[in-house]
């Protein structure tokens, strides 16, 4: 009964490890996806794009903001107008966001792949949450 | 800094010339009050006074009354106690004979005192002519009819006396056929010539003699006569001469009245026993006699003397205690009846010469106010109803000041109305004002004053024109503003083009929306609503954004909130050069300064919404 007990409990242990280490291994996994999916990116540049006439360009830029306010919302519900307040500036930028299947909200903290259209709107295409 | 402005507009000043039309039109109602005013007070004064009736119709009798010499009027008043002295000899209730003395009349004495009388200028010869009347009432002229017979038969004489002279004188030229000459030399037939002119010259005397008994002087013509003579005396006011005569008419008949003879009632029937001598009587035809009337002249008429001589005694001590209690005005009114009335009374001759002046003086200031009514000298009227309130209490004296009063500020009334009507620009009413003004109180200072500083800003009107004209054209629209007050009038006189007077109203439109602008940037300051006030100054139009005393606003404001202004501006400027983006990025970093800015809120709604569309 005491070795029935001694090996239920050692499997339970091996169980929990294995458990842990693919949980482990998968938070690694993920993370590493969100921090570098954009990292080969440029920074967007907040200052030049506010203070400069300048046309910044067609590239894609990888910006990391907090989500200040939703504004607008599109009539389908799958496009929003945000104002994003990047983490190393001052400055608020608006951010056109075509929703993907993970949703934003208020004061949310965004890893973001921006580009600029004609009209130097600022849309993000792809973003990880943070 | 935050006081409310007060804006004249365009309206108000129409406005203020409708209310001046009426004004105008009150002050012409009002001058018709004025005149009926005016007259209605000179009325009145002449009811006080003759004297203030102008001195060319004053009654000359009265003129000379008041203003007779002291010595004329003491020799008058020994003439009138002489003839009162006569009266009294002759009527036993003579009005001036006192109660004690003895009723007996002496008619001889009376005759010599009324010889005496004509030694006096007062006199005039009455008392003479009264004398002669007497006499010839008293017999001394023949019957009349007795003397033309003998007229006739002078004449008959006569008559036959020039047709032997004329046979006298036609016969000396026949040549007597014996001698071969004419009976006659020259100078007798020339002698007999100036005997027929002799007779010729008689014959005229007679002639005219007879002419003169043409009507036969009876008796009771003679009376007649005598009566008319009395009731003249008494038409001319000389009661106590005409009463003299009466008591010498009852002294000379019997009985006094008129009695008629039967001549004169031929158809009347002589009463039975009527033998008397004032009671006639005529026979009829055939029929029962008929008493003649008696016809009672004199004494009616001896009433009527005394009654008017009593009047005249109390009238008199009317006037002396009317002058003892200083009642002027009362004493010169009741004066005036008798000099209309009983002028040739003892009691109104006799008036002192003191009395007399008083009541000239009296007199001669309610005619230099009834002067100074009609020249509208209200000072004088005020210090001439003072003078005399000072002496005496007369009514209607409360009028006059009022009425002195009154019209000197009406005239300045009308002054400021046309003062107004000239900065309305309404030229006509403010001449027609103008003018009522002047008539009201052609004297008056302040009225004169005031009169003369509107014509002399109406000729400065032109000049204010012409720099109207350099302010808007220069588009001073501070200036426009404040010196609206000037400026409105003439820019809504018909004179001025339209043009101006557009041009001119949008310059005061903007200093107005400017000032709104400053009033409400102050408040939004003053709560420390910094944002709020540095929109407010930039949304302003761009003719007034300039103006300094925005720009100084600005310059303090833009040290309260540099960031804020800084994002605004390259907001608006992105906005304006159709760059939503970048502008919608900047009004949400100007709202991060201003939170709760209500136009930023609307901007970043407006850019946002237009963004999410395309």
């Amino acid at each position: 009964m005491a070795r029935t007990k001694k090996f239920l409990l050692g499997k339970n242990y091996i169980l929990l490890s294995v458990i842990g280490l693919i949980s482990f291994i998968g938070f690694f996994i993920f993370n590493l996806d969100s921090s570098q999916r954009f990292s080969q990116l440029p920074e967007f540049p907040v200052e030049n794009y506010l203070e400069k006439n300048s046309i910044i360009g067609r590239e894609d830029f990888r910006l990391e903001g907090k989500i200040e306010n939703i504004l607008f919302r599109s009539g389908d519900g799958k496009t929003f107008l945000v104002s994003v307040k990047p983490v190393n500036s001052d400055y608020l930028l608006p951010v056109v966001i075509s929703l993907q299947k993970k949703s934003i909200q208020r004061e949310q903290i965004l890893i973001m792949k921006l580009h600029t259209d004609s009209s130097e709107l600022i849309k993000c295409e792809d973003y990880d949450s943070k | 800094m935050n006081q409310p402005v007060v804006i004249s507009t365009f309206e108000n000043v129409e406005i203020e010339r409708l209310r001046i039309a009426e004004e105008s039109a009150k002050a012409e109602r009002d001058e018709i009050d004025f005149q009926k005013q005016v007259a209605s007070i000179q009325k009145k004064l002449a009811e006080a006074s003759a004297s203030t009736i102008v001195p060319e119709s004053l009654p000359t009798d009265y003129r000379s009354f008041l203003s007779a010499k002291a010595g004329d009027i003491q020799k008058s008043a020994e003439y009138y106690a002489e003839l009162k002295s006569v009266l009294n000899d002759l009527l036993p209730n003579s009005p001036y004979k006192a109660r004690t003395t003895s009723d007996s009349s002496n008619p001889l004495r009376a005759s010599e005192k009324l010889a005496k009388l004509s030694n006096y200028p007062e006199d005039g010869d009455i008392s003479r002519t009264i004398s002669g009347q007497i006499s010839s009432l008293s017999g001394g002229r023949v019957d009349d009819q007795r003397r033309q017979l003998e007229i006739n038969r002078e004449l008959q004489r006569l008559t036959a006396e020039r047709k032997r002279l004329e046979w006298n004188l036609k016969m000396s030229y026949d040549v007597s056929p014996l001698t071969g000459k004419t009976s006659s030399t020259e100078d007798e037939r020339q002698f007999v010539r100036q005997q027929i002119e002799d007779v010729k010259a008689e014959v005229k005397r007679c002639e005219d003699e007879k002419k003169s008994l043409s009507h036969l002087v009876t008796t009771e013509t003679r009376k007649f006569q005598f009566q008319q003579f009395i009731i003249e005396l008494a038409l001319q006011q000389r009661y106590i001469h005409s009463l003299i005569a009466c008591g010498f008419y009852r002294s000379s008949f019997k009985g006094g009245d008129l009695n008629l003879n039967k001549d004169a009632y031929p158809s009347g029937r002589p009463a039975q026993g009527s033998g008397s001598e004032n009671t006639p009587s005529v026979q009829s035809a055939g029929g029962a006699p008929t008493p003649l009337p008696f016809i009672s002249t004199i004494t009616g008429m001896e009433a009527f003397l005394q009654n008017r001589i009593r009047d005249s005694i109390q009238e008199r001590e009317s006037i002396d205690n009317m002058l003892l209690e200083n009642q002027l005005g009362a004493a010169e009114s009741l004066l005036r009846k008798m000099v209309l009335t009983a002028k040739y009374q003892p009691e109104l001759q006799t008036i002192s010469f003191q009395s007399r002046q008083t009541i000239l003086q009296s007199g001669r200031k309610l005619r230099q106010i009834s002067d100074a009514v009609n020249a509208k000298d209200y000072n004088e009227i005020l210090k001439l109803v003072d003078s005399i309130e000072a002496n005496e209490p007369l009514a209607g004296m409360a009028d006059l000041k009022s009425f002195a009063k009154e019209h000197p500020r009406k005239a300045l009334h009308w002054a400021r109305q046309a003062e107004l009507a000239m900065k309305a620009g309404d030229k006509k009413t403010m001449s027609s004002l103008m003018d009522i003004a002047i008539r009201r109180a052609p004297l008056d200072q302040e009225v004169a004053q005031k009169i003369q500083s509107i014509q002399e800003n109406a000729q400065s009107n032109n000049d204010l024109l012409m720099e109207l004209k350099k302010i808007v054209s220069a588009g001073d629209y501070r200036t426009s503003f404040e010196r609206m007050n000037e400026f409105v009038p003439l820019a809504q006189s018909a004179n001025t083009d339209s043009k101006l007077k557009d041009d001119y109203e949008k310059l005061i439109e903007r200093e107005k929306s400017l000032r709104v602008a400053i009033e409400k940037t102050d408040s939004l300051e003053s709560k420390g609503l910094m944002p709020e006030a540095w929109i407010e100054l930039n949304t302003l139009p761009q003719a007034i954004v300039d103006d300094v005393r925005i720009l100084e606003r600005k310059n303090r404001i833009s040290v309260e909130c540099p960031k804020f202004i800084k994002a605004y501006h390259k907001a608006t400027n992105h906005e304006r050069e159709n760059q939503s983006a970048k502008a919608l990025a900047w009004y949400l970093n100007a709202l991060v300064e201003s939170p709760s800015n209500n136009a930023i809120i609307k901007k970043i709604n407006l850019l946002g919404e237009g963004i999410l569309k395309n």
